[in-house]
């Protein structure tokens, strides 16, 4: 019987049901931020939580001005200042705009206790839209 | 109790036992769905800003696929993207495009709860641009299992 316990209790924890919860865009909810950029400057768009990664769900932007770009980044610090990292490439904003598909799956994550921030470039790029996200 | 015990271990062995079993490329968790619906997606940024030769993107794992989830990317008018696996620097042994080639001024954002492209088992992801600038940029989600 106590075997018959421990094997239980073996494949239980090391089963994907229990491994895994899913991708957080896929089973919890959302929240948004707006993303409202006049400039070529760097702007935080999520603040840190302590130990909270940020799974990016979303993606609508639009862009006017010369050449408009966008590039993710992630740090700390009051606009990711501090151990900068990429999460994306300098992104050139089509004139249709930058939107992914759905917000049911994550398309960029940050390490744990980090800030997301946007880097805008061009000539007087005006850069609007939303992302959609979680914090957890 | 004994027989409830044998029935539990059993729905849950059974599933687990089948996808030990499956084949490593498969982009489903038995029982549970595809890959990058089930597990939390990673990301990495493609940055690209000239003409460049295949390079890592994303290191092998022993034992373990790359699931491609989401691709998001923007080349400009003189520019083109190719996905590609393969071990050893750069994936320069058993090179093996994973993606034909994504042409100039092609704008690619997609991804959802599916894989879209799979490497298989113990490959790494590597990606090359080519034409006059080389430039894209964008990045990418997936999930090493």
């Amino acid at each position: 019987m106590r075997i018959l316990l421990g094997l239980l209790l073996t494949v239980l924890c090391t089963s994907p049901v229990w491994a895994q919860s899913g991708d957080p865009c896929a089973v919890m909810p959302k929240s948004n931020v707006a993303v409202s950029i006049a400039s070529a400057t760097t702007t935080s768009l999520i603040a840190p939580v302590t130990n909270q990664a940020i799974y990016v769900c979303g993606v609508s932007l639009t862009a006017s001005g010369t050449s408009p770009t966008i590039q993710f980044e992630y740090g700390t610090g009051a606009t990711c200042g501090t151990g900068t990292q990429t999460m994306s490439g300098i992104v050139p904003i089509p004139t249709a705009g930058l939107n992914t598909p759905t917000n049911n799956a994550t398309t960029m994550v940050t390490p744990v206790s980090q800030r997301l921030c946007a880097v805008s470039a061009g000539t007087s790029p005006q850069i609007h839209g939303y992302l959609s996200y979680i914090q957890w | 109790m004994k027989r409830t015990f044998i029935a539990l271990l059993l729905l849950v062995a059974l599933p687990a036992l089948s996808h030990a079993q499956s084949q490593p490329s498969s982009n489903l968790v038995s029982g549970l769905g595809d890959v990058c619906g089930v597990y939390p997606h990673s990301s990495i940024p493609l940055t690209f800003s000239a003409a460049t030769a295949l390079t890592q993107q994303i290191a092998l794992a022993s034992g373990k696929a790359i699931y491609v989830c989401g691709i998001a990317f923007v080349t400009p008018a003189t520019s083109t993207l190719q996905l590609e696996y393969g071990t050893g620097t750069n994936c320069g042994t058993g090179t093996t495009a994973l993606s034909g080639v994504y042409q100039a001024s092609s704008t690619v954002i997609t991804g959802a709860s599916n894989t879209l492209m799979v490497t298989p088992v113990g490959q790494a992801l590597c990606a090359v641009t080519t034409g006059a600038t080389g430039q894209a940029n964008g990045w990418l989600s997936y999930v090493q299992f």
